[in-house]
């Protein structure tokens, strides 16, 4: 056993973060602690490194141990130094946005080295991380991301250290460079600890999964083990709610949000959101057993495989009308020394009732196209046509009489809603701006908070209330409640937790059938995209690589990206 | 993400509560006084005080004239209460319009077609680089030293900087999600300004006001100073004004004479910097970080 952490619990000012974990990882195993936000993973992680806010209250202990140094209880640890670094190597969240941007790669290396007195040379460290010594010379800004975080990797690996923690080290890389750094970290022969919250993506490259739910582990299970065999309802809800490439495959949503830390239910924490509850569940606390291969924390492991989740319908009706018509859109975004093209010569069609989903990786120009059709940006060339009118000409009062035609989802939930607007407010807003008499606004505020899947207890609330899964449903109903003839939902789901992005495809798919709405759905996704969309378009450095309907893109590629693309999302 | 959202919310909270902090505090009792005093210098004096001969020229201190009297025989703790009232309507009056000058050209700047933005943006830039202080004293020599004069003059040499701040902040403000799903909803700029942007730039005003206070006091007492002021308006900066004309640093007058004007200049500085910074450090998102 390289670490065993028994009984560790951490509080936030008498808030239980995590509660009495008990966890091993083993010589040369990687080990991840899975869990959606706020379910108590960072914490723990945090806390068997010494990084927790001075407001945390820790318990427990946490043994390292190794062929090469004594025994170490991480718990009662005061003076990290030679610990962190040398003992324990750590990849930060964000590791690739924390380098030193005004350093060379190789004065980044010497620095960890001299500070760790680890014996290797910059070139090994990152020949281990699979870069060529000709990137020592390098500033960060002239690597890609995944580069950069083969660099961060490398830095936590120059005090020769006996454990790893990886937290979040796929977080904001592309889909096929997550893989790879995946690859690399379970390739370089360390016990590592990963922290995620995106377990199908480790599901190659890790040995053990610890599910986590609010602060507890669910279960803890090989991966191996996990596609067969008996498991916790939630393990087999993330796993339902994971989009898969496969049309074929259906695609489900937990029910609910996670309880807030310090709001925990009695009884099982899971139990609210469960398919498969009994009483006793919202009584008494499981405890981990063991079954099978793994332990889990459950009553009702007798039943669990009946445990289903609604899932995501598809398409019922054939598309009417084209609403939306992009043709030729050509952009550049000029700067002083250089013009760079997001978008080169897209045609794009959506019709009443139709999802079509924009899929690309970051710079592909997917977000410029979706704010062209918002009339957020005017097009260098091309024409943009909503119904019958013409949106690229358009300025001023016709304009925004146009954009009041459409609604808007944006990305982040947390900053597209203003703070110190009430949610009535909020989704009254576009009626306000377009001057729909008073007398009427009621009904559709209440008509669209429906549509979006809200009850109306929480029209009198701040979104600082709401949970991410419930502010982008306000968002949705915002982008509803003027009868809008399309809706370009602008990677909508991407910043929320994977259990309730199929609660808002369904929610997409109900108002598109029900409203005839024409919807652009915007995502990096593949698996997403072929689940919850009519036809998908892909997009590459501002071409458009590939189209055709959900089942022709998944089972029969054009385009070798679009197969790279399916291929890094496939699970 | 949940303790990640949270957490902001906490701290915007407590930020509330707590918007001047100790200095804040400080710098507020002591900006209270100046302008307790300079209300009674300007509600409860008689007319003409501090202009008006009442005793004999250089009296030192006594019960009748605590600060004494000047070459003139005026008495100098009138001069010195007047003045106080002198100063801060003028620091107040140029700091208000000032504020409004450059939320104006800034927000100009920051949001008006890209044309405009550039002009505005190369004019600030040729201001910045004049020297502010001789640009003043030339204007104040020529046009004039009257009231209004001195605080148009001001007024137009100080607007410059905070322009470029608040464009800054207005670029922000634009690039925020919700003040993006609003102009895709159809809202015009004023429906933007006035709902979406007012929370996040309004604050960014009081400590632009406060600074601009700050300076307009040091360069009208500098002004003063330089015989450029109005002689016959008491002021903390034309009683320094007399104090060198006079050569009184030779005498021990200085210490009654010179001593308390200063003083109050320099305090009326501190109080409005210990505000100025302290709300900044609260309000500005990037100092925030680093605190």
């Amino acid at each position: 056993m390289t670490l065993s952490v028994q009984d560790i619990t951490v509080k936030y000012g008498g808030r239980l973060a995590v509660d009495h974990i008990d966890l091993e990882v083993a010589d040369g195993e990687v080990a991840a602690i899975v869990g959606e936000s706020g379910c108590g993973k960072t914490s723990l992680a945090h806390a068997l490194v010494g990084l927790l806010p001075p407001n945390a209250e820790v318990s427990g202990r946490g043994v390292l141990r190794s062929d090469r140094h004594p025994a170490l209880d991480l718990g009662a640890l005061k003076d990290w130094r030679g610990i962190r670094g040398r003992r324990i190597g750590i990849v930060p969240q964000g590791a690739m946005s924390g380098l030193s941007p005004i350093h060379r790669v190789e004065t980044q290396l010497r620095e960890m080295l001299t500070l760790h007195e680890g014996s290797s040379e910059p070139t090994d460290l990152l020949e281990r991380v699979g870069l060529s010594a000709g990137e020592l010379p390098s500033y960060p800004y002239q690597l890609s991301g995944g580069q950069r975080q083969r660099v961060a990797i490398a830095l936590s690996l120059a005090g020769d250290p006996d454990l790893l923690i990886a937290d979040e080290p796929t977080t904001g890389l592309d889909a096929v460079v997550q893989g790879k750094v995946l690859k690399l970290i379970s390739s370089l022969g360390i016990s590592t600890l990963i922290v995620s919250h995106d377990m199908t993506g480790l599901l190659p490259y890790a040995d053990r999964i610890a599910v986590m739910y609010a602060g507890r582990l669910a279960e803890v299970v090989p991966v191996t083990a996990l596609h067969h065999g008996r498991h916790h309802p939630y393990t087999a809800g993330l796993l339902a709610a994971t989009p898969s490439t496969d049309r074929s495959a259906t695609w489900a949503s937990i029910p609910g949000g996670a309880p807030a830390i310090g709001e925990l239910p009695t009884g099982c924490c899971f139990a609210p959101r469960c398919p498969i509850a009994a009483e006793e569940c919202h009584t008494e606390q499981p405890l981990l057993r063991v079954v099978g291969e793994s332990e889990v924390a459950c009553h009702r492991m007798d039943v669990a495989n009946t445990a289903t989740y609604p899932a995501v319908p598809r398409a019922t009706s054939a598309c009417g009308s084209p609403v939306l018509t992009m043709t030729g859109i050509r952009h550049t975004y000029r700067s002083r020394s250089r013009t760079t093209i997001a978008l080169d010569g897209v045609d794009l069609e959506v019709g009443r009732g139709e999802i079509i989903g924009l899929v690309g990786e970051s710079g592909s120009g997917k977000s410029t196209l979706a704010r062209i059709a918002l009339g957020l940006i005017r097009p260098t060339a091309g024409r943009v046509r909503l119904g019958d009118d013409e949106v690229t000409g358009a300025r001023g009062q016709r304009l925004r009489a146009l954009q009041r035609r459409v609604g808007f989802v944006h990305q982040d939930p947390y900053d597209s809603l203003h703070p110190g607007m009430k949610v009535w407010s909020l989704i009254a807003e576009p009626l306000v701006i377009a001057r729909v008499p008073r007398g009427e606004r009621a009904a559709k505020v209440r008509a669209a908070l429906a549509s979006a899947g809200l009850p109306d207890s929480l029209l009198d609330g701040f979104p600082g209330q709401l949970s991410g899964g419930q502010r982008q449903r306000v968002a949705i109903a915002r982008s509803l409640v003027n009868d809008p003839e399309l809706v370009v939902a602008d990677e909508a789901s991407s910043m929320l937790d994977v259990s309730t992005r199929g609660g808002i495809a369904t929610t997409l798919r109900s108002v598109a059938t029900e409203r005839g709405l024409a919807v652009v759905f915007v995502t990096h996704d593949m698996g997403e995209a072929i689940q919850s969309c009519d036809r998908i378009v892909v997009l590459r450095h501002g071409k458009v690589v590939d189209a055709g309907t959900c089942s022709q893109i998944s089972s029969s590629p054009d385009h070798e990206y679009t197969a790279q693309l399916l291929a890094a999302s496939h699970h | 993400m949940s303790a990640a959202t949270t957490a902001p919310e906490v701290v915007a909270r407590t930020r509330r509560h707590d918007l001047l902090g100790r200095q804040g505090g400080v710098g507020t009792v002591l900006l209270s006084l100046i302008v307790a005093t300079a209300a009674y210098g300007f509600f409860f004096l008689p007319d003409g005080a501090g202009k008006k001969r009442v005793g004999q020229p250089y009296e030192a201190p006594s019960g009748a004239h605590p600060l004494g009297t000047d070459d003139l025989g005026r008495d100098l703790l009138n001069q010195l209460l007047v003045g106080a009232g002198t100063s801060l309507t003028l620091a107040f009056i140029v700091a208000a319009v000032t504020t409004v000058l450059a939320a104006i050209i800034g927000g100009l700047a920051g949001i008006g077609p890209r044309w405009l933005s550039a002009t505005i943006m190369r004019g600030i830039d040729v201001m910045l680089v004049l020297p502010e202080l001789v640009l003043f004293i030339l204007a104040a020599t020529f046009l004039g030293q009257s009231f209004g004069i001195r605080a148009a003059i001001l007024a137009l040499i100080l607007w410059p900087v905070p322009a470029r701040v608040l464009r800054a902040a207005v670029l922000t403000t634009w690039s925020r999600a919700h003040v993006e799903a609003a102009r895709a909803m159809g809202a015009g700029q004023a429906w933007l300004l006035a709902r979406h942007a007012s929370y996040l730039l309004g604050p960014l005003l009081v400590p632009v006001f406060v600074r601009t206070a700050m300076r307009v006091i040091i360069y009208d007492a500098t002004l003063s100073f330089l015989g450029l002021g109005d002689p016959t308006m008491p002021s903390w900066g034309t009683t320094l004004y007399w104090v060198q004309v006079n050569g009184v640093f030779l005498s021990d007058a200085w210490l009654w004479w010179a001593g308390p004007p200063g003083l109050a200049i320099t305090l009326t500085v501190v109080a409005l910097a210990l505000i100025g910074t302290s709300i900044e450090d609260r309000l500005n998102p990037n100092l925030q970080e680093s605190r």
